[in-house]
């Protein structure tokens, strides 16, 4: 049986010791980090789509006093759902994945930005993973405040359908094998706006923005082109570009190796990049 | 949103709790793929409902000035050949154009906009040569199929 991926908070509690699952990976088994095969949860109960709009709409009113430079995306974002028929918007499953990301990101991040003192808000943020940490303090906030050019582009791709998760798996096995297990953040708005398909951090609990490719796809080449540019634009310090062939074998196992020692060595304002072919990696100058 | 009536303790709980449900749902896409929005979205009756409001000529160019402004291949040819004039110009000529040609004159209103004629979007130019004149017909079909897709 395929273990699943499921995380728990970090910090505050003891961690419990790690177990070995069949492959020899090393799984937490402290009761919300790793269970074995279930049914997604699903949250409370099923929202309708017009839940889900009103949801966003009582958090742009409450992001508009606390945070008003942030407020500005949501109104955007809120402007074009009213805008789309209800029905247009439940048949793409990939927005729907989109809107529920993104409704439960600003709960968390309203929650912090709602925490009364810095001293509080720095215990929140210490008491989350390096990962979690880095997108609710940096990354998403960042997204909110700034312009984004991607985002029109993605979102009509996201409403024709065109959007695919190739590269779910291959993140499904990074996660579960970087040393701090479960511990990585993989969203739409990271992976479409900033060229980020998973945050992984290691030993050294540095968060690494990590863009996965498969090299067959056929706009590896723009990817790879516009990958540094999109990180700059962001602000992202570091970032490590990974083109595979699943056509390989051991692919998994580089990819993985690759990210962990990446994320604890690549020096602030790098940008690696490597392709891995069939005989041996290359590392991209 | 969290009260401040609440102990420091029960508010960082809230936020984590909040952290954990975001990751909850990431943890669900990755093991189970993406039919696990269907355990989060009930979308039973919704499929026939239409929107409220159309766009108001304003709205319209609100959101051709978004599509304009962004990394769309289209647009950015669109800006490239429009490079004196501003995105707001080029959104106004265009909701002008749109709302004044009949349906079998827009390529032709939207080509001469590209063009650089923009007062008078209907009025030809001289001295586009021919090849040029295919290259904006195509760009113009190309920015009205986006228009299209974006308002209909």
């Amino acid at each position: 049986m395929r273990s699943s991926v499921c995380y728990g908070r970090r910090g505050g509690t003891a961690r419990t010791t790690p177990n070995r699952s069949e492959k020899g990976v090393e799984i937490g088994t402290r009761s919300g980090i790793v269970e074995q095969t279930r049914a997604p949860s699903g949250g409370e109960r099923r929202l309708q789509i017009t839940e889900i709009i009103n949801k966003l709409r009582d958090q742009t009113e409450t992001a508009d006093v606390v945070a008003p430079q942030e407020a500005e995306k949501l109104k955007k974002i809120l402007n074009w759902l009213e805008k789309e028929r209800p029905g247009k918007l439940t048949a793409r499953k990939y927005v729907l994945l989109f809107l529920n990301q993104l409704v439960l990101d600003v709960d968390a991040w309203l929650k912090i930005e709602s925490l009364p003192t810095d001293a509080e808000k720095n215990e929140a943020l210490k008491r989350m993973s390096p990962t979690q940490r880095y997108w609710y303090s940096n990354l998403f906030p960042q997204w909110l405040r700034t312009y984004d050019p991607k985002f029109y582009k993605w979102k009509r791709s996201l409403m024709k359908g065109e959007y695919t998760d190739a590269d779910r798996e291959l993140i499904k096995e990074i996660i579960l094998r970087i040393s701090r297990q479960g511990d990585g953040v993989s969203r739409l708005i990271a992976d479409l706006s900033m060229a980020t398909d998973i945050i992984v951090s290691n030993n050294q609990e540095n968060p690494l923005c990590t863009q996965l490719t498969q090299s067959a796809d056929e706009y590896t080449q723009e990817k790879e082109s516009s990958w540094e540019e999109t990180l700059r634009y962001w602000a992202i310090e570091r970032g490590l570009f990974i083109s595979y062939n699943p056509a390989m074998e051991d692919y998994v196992n580089q990819v993985v190796n690759i990210a962990k020692y990446n994320s604890d060595n690549i020096k602030p304002e790098k940008y690696q990049k490597f392709r891995l072919e069939k005989r041996r990696k290359q590392k991209v100058k | 949103m969290t009260e401040n009536t609440n102990s420091r303790e029960e508010r960082i709980a809230q936020v984590l709790e909040a952290v954990e449900a975001a990751q909850q749902l990431q943890a669900d896409w990755l093991n189970y793929g993406i039919d696990c929005i269907d355990r989060y979205v009930n979308v039973e009756g919704e499929w026939w409902e239409t929107s409220e409001s159309d766009y108001s000529a304003e709205e319209r160019k609100e959101e051709m000035i978004e599509f304009l402004s962004s990394e769309d291949k289209v647009a950015v040819r669109v800006r490239e050949r429009l490079k004196v004039e501003s995105i707001y110009q080029i959104a106004a000529a265009l909701e002008t154009c749109l709302g004044i040609c009949s349906e079998e004159k827009r390529t032709y209103g939207v080509k001469n906009i590209l063009a650089g004629s923009l007062v008078g979007a209907i009025a030809r130019e001289e001295g586009v040569e021919e090849k040029e004149e295919i290259e904006l017909l195509d760009l113009a079909e190309e920015l009205l199929s986006k228009l299209d897709d974006i308002f209909n």
